[in-house]
């Protein structure tokens, strides 16, 4: 925590953290709203600072039509509200908001943070329902919801509705069977026994035709592509069970088991609900990093004014601006001006570089701190970026994918139930029983080989491991995926961002007598530059009594080179090597200079009336737990390959410290280089797990067997992606790896606990001692006890 | 006996209709965020009610 001067504000008697917090409390207080504080659960906060938005970005036509809707004569958006920790603050939010004249109404949802306003554009402007939340001290984001997303959100009501359905009409299929079962015993009167069949008719129809209707559509998909997979099982069993039992209701001639076919169904469905909500969890996280593809640019006119265009309509020779903090939008060349450029996400370059005049920048990449002009070498559907989007979309349908175990047995099980029941009738008839009597028992195998907890076995083994997957903070999109995390041979990694931290850390210092940490402080505290924040990291660590604000004389930060500054009749000056060329060094500092690794380090220099008094040496350092996550993979025999869009020299320093060979190392590769290193992988029969963050990983994690996306690595990363790492934490990929194998198992034990049960049960249907009462019970009994084999496994890892 | 199919009739009539609540509730969104139905049940609409009598009051003048 920086220690800075508290603000004490005598006429409230109420001291405050910074200047932030107060102007927040003024707002509060005037709107009466003050009853927040109160509310609140939490009491350290400190306010979102920046907002990259202004009202001309939200007149700008590009927005207008991504954006906005209009909603009955007012305008309509929904927004991503960041900074919310507690009810109180949604309260608080929503209050204020609505207290502009103009809003006509605010939903904030307190579980996703997202809101929905609505307002007159006539009476208030969007900019202004932005600066009050910011002036709460929250940040708002436009909130574009995704197509996928949307679907999925339509997927998930409807299965909702299925479910629910199904759960009324089966539960009260039952009470009715209960009665059926006793009539069983005791006798019943016909007539009676025909009411709760028509009864049991009227409700388990729309459960096996409505509810059910996923299975009937996934057979056929099934069929038209030569399998017979788990859903024609379904169809098979319990259409078979309805159309006898509907037989026997009518010709009076038997027993019926229309609620078996209701439990059937809505067992299942239970199961794939649950499936269905933990990938709606992965979405929803992903909602709460969604960045911002710029979209508009701002051109240089001839008249040296500017103003702001579409993305789209940017031609080739426009010379475009941007400021400090924003994207570069389109690939081009500096004209003019220089700065610090984050390419991370882009090559795979850890540290930002310097931009100068005839450089040439990428669309998507961060400009750090200076104003660059520069002409666009290509439109923006051409910009790197762009083309990288279009092609993970072609990836990402040719993707490989592994038959999983459930989907190999169930196309024998059918068929061997199928044989059994033709046994079985063959058997009875020849003999010497009628064939009504051999048809019946053909038909109780059937019943009771009716695959209900095989149909369960893999969606509940699935959710364990999910589950366990959730509380290491790994979000995995298709639970059906997670076994072939048992089956992986290699492993791709990516260097920065997933080996490494991603950005720039101190490693080393020397400095001599008389240096002033105070004096640095207020010069590095000053400046967003991705250098000085780790110079400022490591003060905040090491001299935590020097870290006291201070007033300087003069400051400037020189783009490019470095900070400047005076104080107290000392001239200060910090920054890159070029920029303290002609300033006094020691032979100390030169020896430090000598001795640093050449590669990937950059120097921070820092000096006193032009006397160099402290030298910093930084890199993008590796994270703690990665050389151990990479020696235990290849203890499992895994080949661990790195390959990064960075020079030759890093990427072998990094490959050396976690223990990867030279020979797996493999550098300056690009986005495409990386897709087609997979993909050959996988041609000479490897399974592959691919990590990475950036955009220039996001077609090799589309192609792989399996992506892995960091937490903090971009979007596109995130989307492509089946699992997501939420702590950033490189033994994240050792947990899955691990969960992957466990489910494995779990999956091979619950697959053979359901073929032994129906192993004992279909001889007693062969004998004909199947009753109605059998059959429920088996079918319950073997569901219970996959699902129960499932839990046992979770509840043993939780307490790990 | 004959009463039977009455009773049968009438019960899952009336389970019927809460099912039917309970899509209902579900098309208009009332699920759709379990957090804001626990936090809710806090918010008493005080601040809500004393700002709406300070508006009437300045319309008044």
């Amino acid at each position: 925590m920086k220690k800075q001067q508290a603000i004490i504000d005598i006429s409230l008697d109420k001291v405050f953290c910074c200047l932030g917090c107060q102007a927040a409390h003024h707002i509060i207080c005037q709107a009466d709203l003050d009853g927040y504080y109160e509310k609140r659960s939490l009491s350290q906060t400190a306010p979102v600072t920046s907002s990259p938005f202004t009202q001309s970005t939200f007149e700008t036509e590009s927005f207008q039509k991504r954006y906005i809707r209009q909603v009955g004569g007012a305008s309509e958006i929904t927004l991503v509200i960041g900074g919310i920790h507690c009810a109180a603050c949604v309260w608080l939010i929503e209050s204020m908001l609505k207290r502009l004249t103009g809003v006509v109404s605010v939903h904030l949802n307190y579980t996703l943070h997202k809101a929905q306003v609505q307002w007159n554009a006539s009476q208030v402007n969007l900019a202004e329902i932005f600066e009050t939340i910011h002036a709460l001290g929250y940040s708002a984001q436009p909130f574009e919801p995704q197509r996928h997303k949307e679907q999925l959100q339509q997927i998930v009501s409807q299965h909702y509705r299925h479910i629910v359905i199904a759960i009324f009409c089966t539960m009260n299929v039952m009470w009715i069977a209960v009665a059926q079962y006793a009539g069983y015993f005791s006798g019943m009167e016909q007539h009676i026994r025909d009411l709760f069949r028509l009864a049991e008719f009227v409700l388990v129809t729309p459960v096996l035709f409505y509810c059910g209707q996923r299975f009937f559509k996934g057979t056929w998909h099934g069929l038209k592509s030569g399998v017979l997979n788990m859903d024609f099982q379904v169809v098979f069993g319990s259409t078979l069970i309805y159309g006898y039992s509907l037989y026997v209701a009518l010709t009076r001639s038997g027993e019926t088991y229309f609620e078996a076919v209701a439990m059937f169904i809505t067992f299942i469905l239970g199961g794939k609900f649950l499936e269905l909500r933990a990938t709606q969890q992965i979405y929803n996280a992903s909602d709460a990093f969604a960045s911002l593809l710029p979209t508009e640019a701002r051109v240089c006119l001839e008249d040296g004014e500017r103003c702001l265009i579409p993305v789209e309509s940017i031609e080739i020779g426009m010379t475009l601006e941007v400021l400090p903090g924003e994207q570069i939008v389109v690939d081009g060349t500096v004209v003019s001006g220089c700065s610090s450029v984050e390419e991370s996400h882009l090559t795979g370059e850890s540290l930002p570089v310097e931009k100068g005049e005839g450089d040439s920048v990428y669309g998507g990449s961060l400009n750090h701190n200076g104003v660059l002009c520069y002409q666009a070498q290509r439109e923006s559907a051409n910009s790197l970026i762009s083309q990288i989007a279009q092609q993970v979309d072609k990836t990402l349908s040719s993707r490989p994918r592994i038959q999983v175990l459930a989907e190999r047995i169930s196309q024998y099980f059918i068929l061997v139930m199928v044989g059994l029941a033709v046994l079985t009738g063959a058997l009875w008839w020849y003999w010497g029983n009628s064939v009504e009597i051999a048809l019946m028992n053909a038909i109780a195998v059937l019943i009771i080989g009716c695959p209900c907890a095989l149909a369960l076995a893999a969606p509940v083994a699935n959710l364990a491991g999910v589950s366990r997957l959730v509380d290491h903070g790994i979000l995995l999109k298709t639970g059906t995926q997670l076994e072939v995390a048992s089956k992986i041979t290699d492993v791709v990694l990516d260097k920065t961002g997933t080996l490494t931290q991603g950005k720039p850390e101190v490693q080393k210092v020397i400095w001599t007598e008389g240096i002033q940490w105070e004096a640095l402080y207020n010069l590095v505290s000053r400046s967003n530059h991705p250098i000085s924040q780790a110079v400022l990291k490591w003060l905040e660590a090491q001299h935590p009594n020097d870290c006291i604000v201070q007033e300087f004389d003069t400051f400037q930060e020189i783009p490019g080179k470095g900070l400047i500054g005076s104080y107290e009749a000392m001239e200060l000056k910090a920054g890159s090597m070029k920029f303290h060329e002609n300033d006094l060094w020691n032979s100390d500092q030169q020896e430090f200079l000598k001795n640093a690794p050449s590669s990937g380090t950059s120097f921070f220099v820092y000096s006193q009336k032009n006397q160099v008094v402290g030298l910093f040496a930084l890199t993008d350092s590796i994270k703690p737990d990665s050389p151990e996550v990479i020696q235990a993979l290849q203890n499992r025999g895994i080949t661990v390959y790195l390959l990064t869009g960075d020079h030759l020299s890093t990427a072998t320093e990094v490959a050396r410290a976690c223990h990867i060979e030279a020979q797996y190392v493999h550098s300056e590769q690009s986005p495409m280089d990386k897709e087609m290193f997979i993909q050959q992988l996988q041609k000479q029969g490897h399974t592959v797990i691919m990590v990475g963050d950036g955009i220039n990983d996001a077609l090799a994690l589309a192609s792989a067997h399996i992506g892995i996306a960091m937490g903090s690595g971009t979007e596109v990363a995130m989307q492509v992606s089946d699992v997501l790492v939420l702590n950033n934490n490189l033994k994240s990929l050792a947990v899955f790896i691990e969960t992957g194998k466990q489910t494995y198992r779990l999956l091979k034990q619950n697959f053979g606990i359901s073929l032994v049960y129906n192993g004992l049960a279909v001889p007693l249907a062969v004998g004909g001692w199947v009753i109605p009462v059998i059959a429920a019970a088996s079918m319950s009994l073997s569901s219970l006890l996959v699902v129960g084999n499932a839990l046992r496994t979770r509840l043993k890892n939780k307490n790990r | 006996m004959d009463i039977l199919p009455l009773m049968l009739g009438v019960s899952l009539v009336l389970g019927l209709l809460g099912l039917l609540a309970f899509l209902w509730g579900m098309k208009t969104g009332q699920f759709d965020d379990p957090e804001g139905m626990r936090q809710k049940v806090i918010v008493d609409d005080e601040e809500e009610d004393r700002y709406q009598a300070m508006l009437k009051q300045m319309e008044s003048d």
